[in-house]
């Protein structure tokens, strides 16, 4: 794919990966086919900013782990009132990385 | 980092291990209503959200008590099943070197992603919550 749109993508989705998988993401775009470039403009990711906001109203319920795709841990903060009350704490740091995380998850699998 | 096999094991072991130290802690004092919680959402608003009352619910039935456990609240009995059976799955999974407990989630948590399940599920919990709110728990 051409650098420039690449570069393009990059600058305008930046903020929904991790700044060390930037890298990653732009050489494996560039060696993609032209024709992914559409499949590329449709995927939706989310915004950690939005799950922060997410999780400190609704931390405690898990709904912030429900957001982001973590159905499994959001289960387990519902059912344990974000884990005793320190879970919710500590995801109030974690949860902007592991949105990104789970954008980088849906970036690669779209583009296998 | 995607959560992978021992990840997901190691945080059930943490998980599981402070219940259960929570629970040795509140064995004997957890009909006392002494004021003291630790949920965000009571100490902010003064309302019971939905899993408040589930430390009372898994103590009951740890002394016995099946009938008062599902009063106080019946996430108690989801939450004991889960103390009692995810650190002997790990175990034997650990044992044995395989992941069949981590294919579980992945399975559970696809259905869980389906509307047909989720609606249902969420309905239960909302009306856990106003259950919890008028039981003034």
């Amino acid at each position: 794919m051409d650098a420039q749109k690449v570069d393009m993508f990059i600058m305008t989705n930046g903020k929904y990966f991790e700044s060390h998988h930037l890298n990653q993401i732009r050489d494996r775009l560039i060696a993609l086919d032209d024709s992914k470039w559409s499949v590329l403009q449709t995927l939706q990711f989310k915004d950690p900013t939005t799950s922060l906001i997410v999780s400190i109203l609704g931390g405690t319920l898990g709904i912030d782990r429900f957001l982001i795709g973590d159905t499994g841990m959001g289960v387990g903060k519902l059912l344990t009132c974000g884990g005793l009350g320190i879970w919710a704490i500590v995801d109030y740091f974690l949860i902007m990385g592991a949105t990104r995380e789970k954008n980088f998850e849906k970036i690669q699998q779209a583009l296998v | 980092m995607a959560l992978t096999r021992n990840k997901l094991y190691t945080f059930m072991g943490i998980g599981c291990g402070v219940g259960a130290t929570w629970l040795i802690y509140n064995y004997n004092s957890y009909r006392l209503n002494d004021g003291f919680t630790v949920c965000i959402i009571k100490n902010v608003t003064g309302i019971p959200c939905p899993s408040c009352g589930s430390t009372r619910a898994v103590e009951a039935l740890f002394h016995g008590n099946l009938i008062e456990s599902i009063l106080w609240n019946p996430f108690g009995l989801l939450l004991t099943s889960f103390l009692v059976i995810l650190p002997v799955w790990i175990l034997i999974d650990l044992i044995k070197k395989r992941d069949s407990l981590y294919t579980f989630y992945s399975l559970v948590e696809s259905y869980l992603r389906q509307k047909k399940y989720t609606i249902p599920l969420i309905s239960l919990v909302v009306a856990n919550w106003i259950w919890n709110i008028y039981k003034g728990l």
